[in-house]
Formats: C-alpha cells, sequence, structure tokens
C-alpha cells in the first residue's frame, strides 16, 4: 500500500514512466514489505509499552499495600518506631505509638528534643549520634552508650529506648532506627503475679508451722521495736547506723523466709535508701519512716490475715505433743527424787525441739531462691549428731540461719550449665552437720560450689583502701573479712544478698549467742561455713538423749 | 596495626586489673607490656619510650585514677604531635559509662567494660586494625 501512493507520487511528477517495469515494481513490493515490518515493529513496541504501564500500575498499588500493611503492623506493634538521618531531624516514617510513648510526632523534630536532651546533655548527645553515624567503633558498643529510657511524664511509665543501623548498598550508615517499648505493663503483671505467687506461699508457710511462725512475729516485733529504739534515740552513731542496717537485713531475710513479700521489699529499699542517705539527719529520718512503714505494713498484713492464720499474733507459743512424750514426762515425774530433775525433764522432754527440725523449715526457701535464679539445689541434708535446743534459746541461730543459705544459693552453688560443665552434678548440695562435745555445739554448713572468689575480694579490699590485706594478707586471712561491714563479692545488689550487709549481721546474730563463726573455702570445691555455739540451757547430757 | 609484637601499655590505679588485662593478653600471645599506676606515670612511660626507641602502640586506660586521670592522658595525647594517633582504650565500670562518651569524644579510640573477656578484647583489637587499615587507606 505504501508503493501505490509512492506510484501515485511518481506519476504526478514524471508522467507514466514505465509503470510496468518490472524492477521496479520489485523496488516499490521491497518498500512495502520494509514499512510492514516496520508497523509491526511499532505496533509491538507499543504493545509492550502498554503492558509494562499496566504492570507499573499493579505494582505500585502492591507496594502501596505493602506500605499500608507495614504501617498497620508497626503501628499495632505497640511499639514506637522512628528513623533519624545524620542530619540528627527524624524522617517522616515514625509509628503511631510514638504519640503515646514519646509523647509526641517525631517527624520533622530533631531527635534531641524528642528525647528532651537539653543542656550540657545535648552536647555529649550530638557527639554520641555523630560516633554511631561514623562507625569508628563498633555500632552495637556506641548504641550501649546512648539513652536507654525515656523520660516519660508519667513516673510510672517504662519506656525502653534501642538503636539499630540502616544502612545502604554499600554498607554506610544511612539512618538510625529508634525502638521505644513500654515494659510498664511487662514490669506491673510480673509483680503482680510475683504478689500473688507469695501471698499464696506465706499462707501455707504459715499454715504449715504455725508454731514457728508465732516466733517469727515475736522476733519481726523485737526487731521492729529495736530499730524503733535507734531511730528515735538521742544519739545517733555510726555503729547505731550499722545495727539499724543489720536489724534491716535481718528482717528481710526472715520475712523473705516466710514468704511476706511486700515487707521483705520494704526492708530491701529501706536498706538502699539507708545506704544512700548521707547524713546523720537523712539516716535518721529514713529509718524513723521506713520503721513505721514496716511495722504498720507487717501489721497490718497479721491482721487481714487472722481468720486464716488464727488468733497467733499474741506470740504465744503453742505446742501439739504426742501421747507418748507425755507418758514418758510422766513417767520421768514419778521417779524423780527432786523438784530439779523435774524442771530439767521438762525442759528436755516436753520445750526442747529437734534443731535439725528447726533449720529444715528454710528448706523451701532455698529451693525457691534457687529456682528465681535459675540454679537447681537438692534439699538440706544434715549429718552427725542430732541436737535437741530450746527453740527461745537458739532464735539467733535461727535467723541468722537463711543469711548463710543465700549467701551459698546466690554466690557459691554455680548455674546447672556451669556445674555440669566442671562434672559436677547438675543440682547443687549443701549440708548441715552437728558436732557435740560437753562444751560445744559445732554446726559446720557446707555448699559444693565454686567456692569464695578471693582475687575478686581481694579487689574490693584494695578498693577499700584495704591496701596491705589485699596484696600481702593470706587466703584465709582475706576470706574472714567476709563478714566484715561492707564487703561482699556479689557484682549487684539483689533482693537476697549483696550489700555487704549478710555475713556480718549473721556473725553478729552468733555473737549473741556466745558462739562465734569462721569459713572456710576451696576454689571450685565449695565453701564451709563452721558455727561454733557454747553450751546453752540444756545440758549437753541431756540434750541428744531426750 | 596491632600485632602479637606490639607494645602495649596498662594504665590502672588497681594492681588487680592491671595484672587480669595482662593476664589475658599474654594468653592472647601479647609479650611486650608495661604498665602504670596512675595518668601521670603514664605520660612519663610514653615520653621515654620514645626517647629508647620503643614506642608503645597501643594504651588500655582506666578513667578513674589519682594525680592524672584518664581523660587528662588522652587529651594530652590528642594533643601531642608524637601520641596524636596512639590508639587508645578506655577500660571503664558499667556505672561509669558517661565518662567514656568524653573521653571517646576527646578522641579515645574504643571502650571496654570491666571485667574484661579474651572474646571482647579479641573483637576490640579486630576492630581498632579494621580502623587503623581505614585511616591508612583514607
Amino acid at each position: 500500500m505504501y508503493s501505490k501512493r509512492l506510484t501515485r507520487q511518481l506519476k504526478k511528477s514524471f508522467g507514466d514512466v514505465a509503470p510496468r517495469d518490472e524492477a521496479f515494481a520489485s523496488f516499490l513490493s521491497m518498500i512495502d514489505e520494509a514499512y510492514q515490518q516496520l508497523d509491526e515493529k511499532l505496533e509491538s513496541a507499543q504493545r509492550n509499552l502498554t503492558v509494562s504501564s499496566e504492570e507499573l500500575t499493579s505494582a505500585n498499588s502492591k507496594l502501596y499495600q505493602l506500605n499500608q500493611s507495614f504501617d498497620a503492623m508497626i503501628n499495632s506493634l505497640g511499639q514506637g518506631f522512628l528513623l533519624f538521618g545524620e542530619d540528627l531531624t527524624c524522617l517522616n516514617v515514625a509509628s503511631k505509638a510514638c504519640e503515646n510513648l514519646l509523647e509526641c510526632d517525631p517527624a520533622g523534630r530533631r531527635i534531641q528534643d524528642v528525647l528532651h536532651i537539653s543542656g550540657d546533655e545535648g552536647e555529649d548527645f550530638t557527639n554520641w549520634c555523630k560516633m554511631m553515624f561514623d562507625e569508628r567503633i563498633a555500632f552495637e558498643d556506641m548504641a550501649a552508650l546512648g539513652p536507654a529510657r525515656f523520660a516519660h511524664s508519667d513516673l510510672n511509665r517504662n519506656v525502653v529506648l534501642e538503636y539499630k543501623p540502616c544502612r545502604d548498598r554499600s554498607g554506610k550508615i544511612t539512618a538510625i532506627v529508634m525502638v521505644a517499648t513500654d515494659k510498664t505493663a511487662e514490669f506491673v503483671a510480673r509483680k503482680e503475679a510475683a504478689e500473688l505467687a507469695a501471698h499464696v506461699k506465706m499462707i501455707t508457710n504459715i499454715l504449715k508451722n504455725k508454731n514457728r511462725f508465732r516466733q517469727f512475729i515475736a522476733e519481726m516485733r523485737r526487731m521492729s521495736a529495736e530499730l524503733g529504739t535507734i531511730a528515735n534515740g538521742r544519739k545517733f552513731s555510726s555503729q547505731n547506723l550499722d545495727e539499724a542496717k543489720r536489724l534491716l537485713h535481718t528482717m528481710k531475710g526472715v520475712a523473705g523466709a516466710f514468704g511476706l513479700l511486700k515487707v521483705k521489699m520494704d526492708c530491701h529499699e529501706a536498706e538502699t535508701i539507708l545506704t544512700e542517705a548521707r547524713t546523720p539527719d537523712i539516716q535518721l529520718r529514713v529509718l524513723r519512716d521506713w520503721g513505721e512503714k514496716i511495722k504498720s505494713e507487717f501489721e497490718s498484713l497479721i491482721e487481714s490475715n487472722r481468720e486464716l492464720i488464727g488468733d497467733l499474733g499474741n506470740g504465744e507459743s503453742k505446742r501439739e505433743i504426742e501421747s507418748s512424750v507425755l507418758n514418758g514426762f510422766l513417767n520421768s515425774i514419778l521417779s524423780a527424787s527432786t523438784p530439779q530433775e523435774i524442771a530439767l525433764a521438762y525442759r528436755v522432754q516436753i520445750l526442747s525441739v529437734p534443731l535439725r527440725k528447726l533449720l529444715f523449715e528454710f528448706d523451701s526457701y532455698i529451693s525457691e531462691m534457687a529456682s528465681h535464679l535459675g540454679k537447681r539445689v537438692s534439699p538440706l541434708k544434715f549429718a552427725g549428731d542430732d541436737p535437741r535446743v530450746l527453740e527461745e534459746e537458739v532464735r539467733p541461730l535461727v535467723s541468722a540461719f537463711p543469711h548463710i543459705l543465700s549467701n551459698m544459693v546466690d554466690h557459691g552453688i554455680e548455674s546447672e550449665e556451669t556445674r555440669l560443665a566442671r562434672g559436677k552434678a547438675a543440682a547443687g548440695s549443701i549440708e548441715v552437720k552437728f558436732e557435740q562435745n560437753p562444751e560445744h555445739l559445732k554446726i559446720i554448713i557446707s555448699d559444693d560450689g565454686k567456692g569464695i572468689d578471693v582475687p575478686t575480694l581481694r579487689m574490693k579490699l584494695e578498693a577499700s583502701g584495704e591496701h596491705r590485706l589485699a596484696s600481702e594478707g593470706s587466703d584465709a586471712e582475706v576470706m574472714e573479712q567476709i563478714f566484715r561491714p561492707g564487703i561482699s563479692t556479689a557484682k549487684n545488689v539483689s533482693e537476697f544478698s549483696g550489700r555487704g550487709v549478710g555475713m556480718d549481721s549473721v556473725r553478729s546474730e552468733i555473737r549473741k549467742l556466745g558462739g562465734n563463726i569462721s569459713v572456710k573455702s576451696e576454689p571450685g570445691k565449695g565453701t564451709s561455713f563452721y558455727i561454733e555455739l557454747p553450751t546453752l540451757g540444756l545440758p549437753s547430757s541431756a540434750r541428744s538423749a531426750a | 596495626m596491632i600485632t602479637k609484637d606490639s607494645r602495649i601499655l596498662l594504665v590502672d590505679d588497681l594492681n588487680l586489673v592491671r595484672n587480669m588485662l595482662r593476664q589475658a593478653l599474654r594468653e592472647m600471645g601479647f609479650e611486650k607490656m608495661d604498665d602504670a599506676s596512675d595518668g601521670e606515670i603514664a605520660i612519663a612511660k610514653l615520653n621515654s619510650a620514645i626517647n629508647e626507641d620503643k614506642a608503645f602502640d597501643l594504651v588500655f586506660l582506666d578513667w578513674n585514677m589519682p594525680v592524672k586521670t584518664g581523660i587528662e592522658v588522652v587529651e594530652f595525647c590528642r594533643e601531642n604531635e608524637f601520641f596524636r594517633n596512639l590508639p587508645i582504650i578506655m577500660v571503664t565500670a558499667e556505672a561509669e559509662k558517661k565518662n567514656v562518651l568524653k573521653a571517646l569524644t576527646l578522641g579515645a579510640n574504643d571502650y571496654i567494660v570491666k571485667p574484661v573477656s579474651q572474646d571482647i578484647l579479641d573483637a576490640k583489637l579486630k576492630h581498632l586494625n579494621e580502623q587503623l587499615a581505614k585511616r591508612k587507606a583514607g
């Protein structure tokens, strides 16, 4: 068809020039063919163009959907996500949760303003950001130096901040993602669950051993009163302060052993605040306020559980006595020749209890504490003699006992993994051995844990100015220092131990009985505490005879 | 470039920390180490090493020391033509991280949190070598 148009054109210009010339005709058809091919190519090119633009539209809508679902996803996570670039300004992408968690829409704002960082800290913060971008130091190490928490206007909110790098293809950081996570609910839920579990445990503990609980109440009241005497005394010395810390620590231990979580936490809190208080005025005020708080917390706990635990609050001891024991006592009375003999029989047969029984009550305490720390401990083992004691007389020993145990579980016994790696049994073991002779009662409490960390202890001594002891003292001398106030090998203060008050108050309680305590330890093998007590109210011959 | 042949200066007022570092580094194959118990002694040792042609290649530096603090040592080094590029790794306790930022801003190369482990030391030295290579290339 192109050739016809061309022929017409030629005719117009040149007249009828050899239209039947075959060569010319074949030339024209070649042109036709070429044009046709061109047409087809054009058509196919156009078709391709149409298809790809359709594809483009569909891809666009897919991208849009993807963006939408991405937005929906990050918005539903409840976490605050924001991106900031090297100019330290937030980009226009941030999740909805930022408004709630960071209390603003970060888009377009300076990251420094979003985090309320100003003044001197502003410069540090800017430097920190710059160093994250230039990566002179590994990103994670640098990120660890940044703000870890958002200063929310609601002080109960716990908003945690994390940082991740956003890189281009060459690996260079182009932006930093900041993730804000609200851990408040997690924190509160964990606290509530722990409180409920503790309450159940407390009631079980009390019901299991009403008698011991009665004594516990008496003991708490005694210590609470002592605390009050110090807080309201005319003179306040550093000895008073140490004594107050010891009392709080002992109260924390016994409250913990009975599962009185709130009282325990209050004691812990009071200890912390007291340690941080710098002047005697503040220390006294802390003692007064917290002493009252702990006392009323404790009393209201007793009061609110009265129907469950019965009228235990009067602190008077009640005992169940088997008829065989009563018969034995009756026989002793009948065969006695002096009133002293009757009195002795009464003390030995009716009043005394096996010391093993008193101490075994802490078994559930250590297994619970161990599981809290991700460790395992076998049930408490006893060996040697089976001494009987008058409960009232050994109270200081009984209140010191949970501290020794918690020290062993916290610092001595290793995690299951470590123990297995060292060829030990998965569960740690604690043994209490009694040795009686006419003058003394020896109690040896041993664990099979990692032993006392003497090098760390030396470092602590060095840090507290004891240079001679730190560098020249024998291992045994250094170990004895765990009984000093303020020394602990624990890396962190936990609710169980670590403030360096524990073993100090243990020694002070043992000394109240006229006894003493010492320690021996072998690295990797374990630690033993040696307690030596003088003869108490019961003549030694009568102790294990009953 | 830090190699097993490099000379390392350990600066800390606690003998025990120095020993811990020394032991860890020795187990990693480093032999040439010296130490200093405060910032002033550290600077004196850095200077005399240069005069004896035994310049240090790396410094582990504590933050909190008597006489001269770690920060002062970093400042001294970065203002001195001989030590401008001397690699310095701050040794810090977990609670002192805020101070680390100051030292890094002033030009310390990296930081390490006590107690140190060989793994972390290894990672830090690797990163340091990468940075030194980059600096040389750039």
